[in-house]
């Protein structure tokens, strides 16, 4: 039964990830010629046809969409315009440190979130929970690149902790994964505290209550795990978004990661880069939530059923 | 175990092992410019690789590795730099003889076979638009080198020598030609320690420099330099507060606003911002109304966003370049004769168009707002249409229906102006809407004057024309700023250049 739930998924994944090429191609022919860029503004228009057909981009859209498949079914992006390096090289290079950033930031959201999320729900309607909820909620709102300043003219400038942008120690971690982690804290807190507020009612926590045991117990030993369903489905979302590069955060700190790589080829109109990173988080986001309902599919029997 | 358990142990175990594979890539040790004899320079400036021959606008940071041919200064003067002499042969040759001292860094001589190697890949590497003039080359003997190029005075040849062509070692372009992306070899006095692709760059003094005991070269006073390239300028700011780095280029007006005196150096701009008129419009192409929008402009109050660090701009190139002469007074803001002029053309409650790009060029976004606003008060409605930097690059060369009013820059590598100045204002050129006989002949005569003196003459008399017919309308020049630590004594030299391996650094 599983086998037919995992078949019918990755089949709608493949369907998704097809549309999604022809989407980012058609895309990123909208932000204008590269080569602009290249040549200088006065060039001529022999230079600019030479460079034009030298790149690639002298052919129909058509006949450059048939290569661009052609070659991404061969696992070939093409070459960075402005670099001598594939653009699949290029994300591998940049992978490790977006993966290092992303694994922090994502400790970070899980431990607290699901820590204050639970706190909250244990007393709701309380001051307590007023609060946790409050902050939660400003952690969903609040501009990553405005915390990151902040952060940066506190923690650097002021206190001088912490470097302001780079990387190479752990030190230079510290700013990024905090600011990358707020969002997903806020969001995970949330989810977790209404989930744990419908499992504190069931019955099965009136009938533990009933036999003696301790609220602790409740719920380390019953309502976490059946609360945890929205939760590892959340969290499932906002790692995979974590995993793809945080272009903002990325780009301020100066983080060496896919993030940064992207805003670099969007300001440089670099196609075949762009279609690297962005195929990539369309990859990693939709293998994410394939694990998500598969793990969904595992803990609760009932969703199988529901595919039949 | 239950599977909730399971899955968090899995989802920590994934953690893990990412933690680890990212940490197995390592990064290097994070340097610091703690010492007399190392710096770190930061720039908000994206580069994608350290290949000067196809790369434009960012090198300024890499010239450190190079020498140039032949050395300009901001004045116009000329001066030796590889090619020690020259002599026009005829007017499509000129014999050039090379100093016989030069070595690369990996130990190669800088001899005429180098140069025809560098000069033969220049005229392959398709995307060297900079190339105008020169078409090849032939060997002479081992330090005389024939340039092949096609006719053109001398002082716009040798402009384009000394700009754009750094000669890199031949064994490195015949041999490894992808790995000068990374670690080009040249003549200059620091060599490439490390570059982490369009991030940063370890630079240091070389030990065996041709030019360390040679006059007016020497070695550079700081032994190693780390470029870091893409911060964002207000975490460069932040950087530069913090004392993690030394030198910050460029700040913007706003920043530099923030930090003290002795933490900036102010250097002559490149660059002059004009207005562009689309003169197949109705209203523009009459002489009152753009007479009318010249006499609305207060140049002065145009220094505000560049808080008063800009120069008002009365020609099309800066003081510092060659060419500029006083020109009395700046024309000063008549609002009442403006409104006059422009109920005469029967303009009053007209809406114009104004094409700008926030992202084109840095305070040419603020400064376009406050000509809009200066233009507006004389009874013209503009309507702003800001671009991203490529459309706007390939709406100026649109220049067949252009919106009436454009704002756009006038930059200049080096004393030869008239190439810059024609490509934007002469009849037809690629970025020109404006076409008067006058100045096209005048710019003629400039290209072919020998002496500074007479070109002087002639650009002004030029200027007079422009300004009779207010074709273009220069408005400012703004300011090129370096942030730097307070404990960093910067002494540029060599005529004020913005190259940071000529300046003398004390901590």
């Amino acid at each position: 039964m599983l086998l037919r739930y995992l078949v019918f998924r990755v089949g709608r994944a493949l369907v998704t990830l097809a549309l999604m090429s022809m989407m980012v191609f058609g895309l990123t022919r909208l932000m204008g010629d590269p080569v602009s860029l290249l040549v200088a503004i006065d060039a001529s228009e022999e230079l600019r046809e030479q460079t034009r057909e030298r790149l690639g981009l002298d052919g129909s859209l058509t006949e450059q969409f048939t290569d661009f498949v052609l070659s991404a079914l061969q696992g070939d992006f093409g070459n960075s315009i402005y670099r001598s390096m594939s653009s699949r090289d290029l994300l591998l290079d940049a992978l490790p440190a977006t993966l290092l950033l992303a694994a922090v930031a994502a400790a970070i959201a899980i431990l607290v979130g699901v820590s204050i999320g639970v706190v909250a729900s244990l007393k709701p309607r309380s001051w307590l929970d007023t609060v946790v909820s409050s902050i939660s909620m400003a952690g969903v709102s609040m501009p990553e690149f405005w915390i990151a300043l902040l952060l940066i003219f506190w923690l650097a400038v002021g206190l001088g902790l912490v470097p302001t942008s780079g990387s190479g120690t752990w030190l230079h971690l510290v700013m990024p994964a905090i600011v990358l982690a707020i969002r997903p804290i806020g969001s995970i807190a949330q989810v977790t505290r209404s989930s744990m507020i419908d499992q504190m009612r069931a019955d099965y926590v009136v009938t533990a209550y009933a036999k003696g045991l301790k609220t602790p117990t409740i719920v380390r030993r019953h309502v976490l795990k059946n609360a945890g369903i929205p939760v590892v489905t959340m969290g499932g979302v906002e790692i995979a978004d974590l995993m793809t590069g945080a272009i903002v955060v990325e780009t301020i700190f100066n983080w060496p990661g896919v993030g940064r790589l992207a805003s670099h080829a969007m300001q440089t109109i670099d196609y075949p880069v762009i279609q690297t990173v962005v195929f990539w988080a369309a990859l990693i986001t939709i293998v994410m939530n394939l694990l998500v309902d598969l793990s969904y599919a595992w803990l609760d029997p009932r969703t199988r059923q529901e595919t039949r | 175990m239950t599977k909730l358990n399971c899955l968090v142990r899995g989802s920590l175990f994934a953690v893990g092992l990412m933690s680890a594979v990212a940490m197995d890539a390592g990064v290097k040790a994070y340097a610091q410019g703690d010492n007399a004899s190392s710096i770190i320079i930061s720039t908000y400036r994206q580069v994608a690789h350290l290949d000067r021959s196809q790369i434009g606008g960012s090198e300024i940071l890499v010239n450190g590795l190079m020498d140039p041919l032949i050395r300009l200064d901001a004045k116009g003067e000329i001066y030796p730099g590889l090619v020690d002499s020259w002599d026009q042969v005829d007017e499509n040759k000129t014999r050039l003889t090379l100093r016989q001292d030069v070595t690369f860094s990996d130990g190669e001589k800088f001899n005429a076979e180098a140069l025809k190697i560098n000069l033969d890949r220049r005229l392959e590497v398709t995307t060297s638009s900079n190339l105008k003039s020169v078409t090849g080359a032939e060997v002479v003997d081992e330090y005389t080198l024939d340039l092949l190029h096609k006719p053109q005075p001398q002082l716009g040849l040798l402009s384009e020598l000394g700009i754009f062509i750094f000669p890199y070692s031949p064994r490195q372009i015949m041999e490894d030609p992808q790995s000068l992306e990374t670690a080009p070899i040249s003549t200059g006095p620091y060599k490439v320690v490390s570059y982490e692709s369009g991030r940063e760059l370890l630079l240091e003094a070389r030990d065996d420099y041709w030019g360390a005991n040679v006059e007016g070269w020497g070695v550079p006073s700081i032994k190693n330099v780390t470029v870091r390239f893409g911060v964002d300028p207000g975490v460069g700011l932040a950087a530069l507060q913090a004392g993690e780095v030394d030198m910050f280029h460029e700040l913007t007006p706003e920043n530099a606003a923030l930090v003290g005196d002795d933490m900036r150096v102010i250097r002559p701009s490149p660059e002059v911002f004009f207005m562009r008129f689309g003169l197949k419009d109705e209203f523009t192409s009459d002489l009152r109304v753009r007479e009318a929008i010249n006499l609305a402009i207060d140049r002065v109050a145009l220094n505000g966003p560049f808080l008063g660090m800009g120069e008002p701009a009365t020609q099309l190139w800066h003081s510092q370049i060659a060419g500029w002469a006083d020109r009395g007074p700046l024309p000063e803001a008549d609002l009442e004769r403006a409104r006059e002029l422009i109920k005469e053309a029967g303009a009053d409650g007209t809406e114009m168009q104004m094409v700008f790009s926030t992202s084109y060029k840095a305070g040419i976004g603020l400064m376009s707002q406050a000509v809009a606003a200066m233009i507006e008060d004389i009874g013209i409605k503009v309507k702003m249409t800001d671009l991203d930097g490529v459309r706007f690059r390939e709406y100026i060369r649109e220049t067949d229906n252009p919106a009436p009013l454009t704002t756009l820059a006038f930059g200049f590598d080096g004393p030869e102006v008239t190439g810059f100045v024609t490509s934007r204002i002469s009849c037809g050129a690629k970025l020109s809407t404006y076409c008067n006989a006058e100045v096209d002949r005048h710019l003629d005569l400039a290209r072919k004057a020998v002496s500074a003196a007479e070109r002087k003459t002639i650009l002004q008399s030029m200027m007079d024309e422009i300004d009779r017919d207010k074709g273009v309308i220069p408005l400012i020049s703004p300011p090129l700023i370096w942030g730097k630590s307070a404990d960093l004594q910067v002494t540029p030299s060599f005529g004020g250049l913005m190259e940071w391996k000529y300046w003398t650094l004390d901590r």
